[in-house]
């Protein structure tokens, strides 16, 4: 939710290939964001970028390999390093050989964990538009699940104490000088947490702004999504005998596709219920 | 006793203090000197025996020390008053000087005398001298007047200037007049000993290509030379050489003195940054510098003329000794690499054993904060900087061919604290202290901390450790496991036994036996979990705390490292130190008064 851009790697040997598809991709955008796009000549060079890019090893949403380069599954072998090596599930990465001889589909479907395999002939414009595109929901959505399993984790973690629940929510509240053009907030029970004075009074201020809108309801009990119209946007969990009422309010530089909204509201609705059900004794 | 620990910062003394006091079995709690509002409800909460302030710059309010018993451990001899006693103890070339246990009294560090330790002086930093000697004396001190305020029957010594042993004087605050270096006079033996005097705080401000810096971290070098005296004359991996009348003095690291004071939110939210922090000098120094030579040094250097080295190495009877002794422990991506190809040759190096020494202050305190903060992009360089010192971790643990000890001279921190443990032994001097979490920091951590930590501990003391982030001494160290063997607190007995220990394990009999099941074991546990899956997991929540963008960045650690690098003072003692906010209401009626003396 707090991309700025998309940070797609290009992996080949060929210094003409990797500059024809940097000019293909040059003015795609997804939900209005643009792609940053790396480049690597290798798979060691891929690597280092990896270790020494937060970008790349971050947050890679989308990734093309060539197969041959300085090995014959030089490509196959930094799949394996991305998925296994880093551990990284998430990074939507497509095989795109020159030589399908060396390296068959099937086979190297059957045993890489990749999203999709295509020969350098298939790669027109269009084919890699259509597959940037759908990647990079993918990855949002997939990567938001994810995200929200962890959170919930560590709220289910916390045993309802109160101290707990707040080291948990920690990734999300404040705002530092790196966010600063995408900040967030938690309000729970009228208390904007992980803030200093000022910078409450400004939530309240926005959160009054966008809670009397009508917004896209989220289930019977009242809970709603709303966007204003300068890219803030809250989450607004109703309180209920059963939980706190709890806001997350932030600013993205994209509206989130609905299935983004409906995990962050599973997300607020949850922590909701966890505050209700804490104390600061615990 | 109950025993109220007053201190300006959790320094390492004051943790030291702290470690000690608890075990020998007293009740502690924590108050940092925020403000006297503060030591008064501490006082009024925790109901000390006891009160003893092991680093305190503040006054004690007088309704505190004139009703509890306070004692300040000032780091001078017997009758030393006045702010900059050690300070002044290296300008003057003091070759004796020591640490006294006073009464706080109406007049500062004129109160009653309950013990004093002297120490043989050294020339290194201030800073240097006051973990090692001071430390030492100071906690010696400590136990000796708590064993004295517990005997009941001990009449400290009022201060007496006629009497023999009372050597000390008042001395005023130390100013930077005083400091100054007047390279067309001062020689090199001056220079090295006026910046150790102010080092690490406050420094010794000088004028560099017009620009008013505080210079830090002075090494004599022996070779180069240069003609016009404070001219830099070369540049090694961030430090300065500069010409002496006499020699050349390297300065390895500056800070900008900050003529614009800006408020603090519009700092931490601006990103113009203002690099008024500690930095290596050739960072701050930038294009001044493009005429300056690079002084090659080896990577592995083995020699023993003075000069600027981080990393060196010894050998001797089949065991190699890797140094690497970086500012205050800290160790950018840079000096990651270098350590990296370092250890990859003293590995390659005709040894059985190979022993990590660490630096002089600290074996390692993690990753490098200061340069982080000073970087482009925090969050990148972050992610760089823990790649790197992974690896640096890798490369110990994946050792095959020989065994590898860990040797603890210093303190240890973060990051560094989990390095040491890839080492196939850790030993470690009875006198440090380790911190091995990353909490205050607001990070998950990395350096394969989550295989080596709960191999050694186990997995319910490994939380413990990472969860609540109080140091830990050696003895309990041992106790759970962390260290294989406590060394002797003395530098000379500690490198004694060291090397008589790591001699006579690539000697043993059973080194072949040692080194087949070490390996057997790594594989094992390979089979069992890959390292490399340790590696992803723990940088899987890194990422979160350094660039998460599916809910938003971490910014505990981001505002955790700015915290810790511009040197803000929390708002309040952290509730894990002070045991008297824990206390609640309905307890009250079980507090007692203190004890009369």
């Amino acid at each position: 939710m707090f991309f700025k851009y998309w940070p797609v790697l290009l992996v080949d040997d060929e210094p003409d290939v990797l500059s024809i598809s940097r000019l293909a991709m040059k003015n795609f955008d997804v939900y209005g964001l643009p792609l940053k796009i790396y480049t690597a000549a290798s798979k060691a060079d891929a690597i280092r970028l990896m270790n020494d890019d937060v970008d790349v090893g971050c947050s890679l949403a989308v990734a093309f390999i060539d197969v041959v380069m300085e090995t014959d599954r030089a490509g196959l072998d930094l799949c394996d390093y991305i998925r296994n090596d880093m551990g990284n599930k998430l990074t939507q990465i497509f095989i795109r050989t020159g030589q399908p001889g060396v390296a068959p589909e099937r086979e190297v479907i059957d045993k890489y964990d990749i999203n999709g395999y295509f020969t350098k002939v298939e790669a027109t414009e269009d084919k890699l538009y259509s597959l940037v595109k759908s990647s990079v929901r993918q990855y949002l959505s997939y990567g938001t699940a994810l995200a929200t399993v962890d959170l919930s984790n560590s709220l289910m973690a916390a045993g309802g104490s109160r101290r707990k629940i707040l080291y948990a929510l920690s990734p999300i509240g404040g705002m530092g000088p790196d966010q600063a053009d995408t900040p967030r907030w938690l309000i729970v029970d009228d208390q904007v947490l992980f803030s200093d004075e000022v910078d409450a009074d400004q939530a309240m201020r926005r959160l009054e702004n966008l809670r009397a809108s009508e917004g896209m309801p989220l289930d019977p009990a009242g809970d709603k999504y709303v966007k204003g119209e300068d890219g803030y946007q809250v989450i607004h969990v109703a309180g209920t005998p059963s939980r706190t009422e709890t806001f997350f309010l932030f600013k993205s530089r994209f509206s989130p596709p609905d299935l983004v909204i409906n995990l962050m509201h599973s997300f607020v609705t949850q922590l909701a219920v966890a505050w209700h059900h804490s104390s600061e004794e615990k | 006793m109950r025993i109220l620990l007053i201190s300006s910062s959790y320094n390492g003394l004051c943790q030291r203090a702290h470690v000690e006091l608890e075990h020998l079995g007293h009740d502690i709690s924590v108050s940092l000197a925020l403000s006297a509002d503060d030591v008064r409800k501490a006082v009024a909460l925790f109901q000390p025996d006891v009160i003893i302030c092991p680093f305190l710059k503040e006054k004690i309010p007088e309704d505190v020390w004139s009703r509890h018993l306070c004692i300040i451990l000032h780091p001078g001899i017997k009758g030393d008053r006045g702010p900059s006693s050690l300070d002044w103890a290296i300008l003057n070339g003091e070759e004796e000087w020591g640490v006294t246990a006073l009464q706080a009294a109406e007049e500062m560090d004129a109160g009653d005398i309950w013990a004093t330790a002297t120490f043989k002086m050294r020339q290194a930093s201030k800073a240097s001298i006051y973990r090692r000697e001071v430390t030492r004396a100071a906690i010696r001190a400590m136990l000796e007047t708590v064993e004295r305020i517990e005997s009941r029957t001990f009449a400290p010594e009022p201060l007496d200037y006629s009497k023999p042993d009372v050597r000390g004087e008042l001395r005023p605050l130390m100013k930077q007049q005083e400091r100054v270096i007047d390279w067309e006079h001062d020689n090199v033996e001056n220079i090295i000993r006026k910046i150790n005097a102010g080092d690490s705080a406050p420094g010794v401000l000088d004028t560099i290509d017009g620009e008013e810096y505080f210079l830090y971290g002075a090494h004599e070098e022996r070779e180069l030379q240069g003609w016009k005296p404070g001219e830099i004359i070369a540049q090694r991996h961030g430090a300065i050489c500069r010409a002496a009348i006499d020699g050349a003095v390297w300065v390895s690291h500056l800070r900008r003195k900050n003529v614009q004071k800006t408020p603090f939110y519009k700092r931490f939210l601006s990103r113009a940054k203002q690099l008024d922090f500690k930095l290596p000098a050739a960072m701050l120094l930038g294009d001044t510098l493009s005429d300056v030579q690079e002084s090659p040094i080896d990577l592995l250097y083995r020699g023993t003329e003075q000069t600027f080295r981080e990393i060196w190495y010894e050998e001797a009877h089949q065991v190699g000794y890797l140094h690497f002794d970086f500012h205050n422990g800290a160790m950018s991506t840079d000096q990651c690499r270098r350590l990296q190809e370092a250890y990859l040759l003293a590995v390659k190096r005709p040894t059985r054993v190979l022993v990590l020494m660490g630096g002089t202050d600290f074996w390692s305190n993690g990753v490098h904060l200061n340069i982080i903060e000073a970087s482009d992009n925090p969050a990148n360089e972050s992610w760089r900087n823990i790649n790197a010192i992974d690896d640096v971790v890798l490369g110990i643990l994946t050792t095959e061919t020989k065994l590898t000890i860990s040797a603890v001279w210093g303190g240890a921190g973060a990051g560094g604290a989990m390095m040491l443990l890839a080492a196939d032994k850790v030993w470690a001097r009875e006198g440090v202290v380790l911190n091995p979490h990353y909490k205050t920091m607001g990070l998950y951590g990395s350096e394969y901390w989550t295989y080596s930590l709960p191999k050694r501990v186990g997995p319910v003391k490994a939380l413990e450790l990472t969860e609540t982030p109080l140091p830990l001494g050696m003895k309990k160290a041992k106790a759970i496991g962390y260290i294989d063997e406590i060394l002797p607190d003395d530098f000379f007995e500690f490198q004694a036994q060291l090397r008589q220990k790591a001699e006579a394990l690539a000697g043993g009999s059973n080194y072949l036996h040692l080194l087949a099941e070490k390996r057997e074991r790594r594989e094992k546990d390979e089979r069992a979990k890959p390292l490399a899956a340790y590696r992803a997991a723990e940088l899987q929540h890194m990422k979160m705390n350094f660039a998460g963008k599916f809910y938003g960045g971490e910014v505990n650690y981001h505002e955790a490292r700015y915290n810790f690098v511009h040197k803000v003072r929390p708002k309040e003692t952290a509730a894990y130190l002070a045991k008297h906010m824990r206390l609640d209401s309905d307890r009250f009626s079980e507090l007692r008064q203190p004890l009369a003396y």
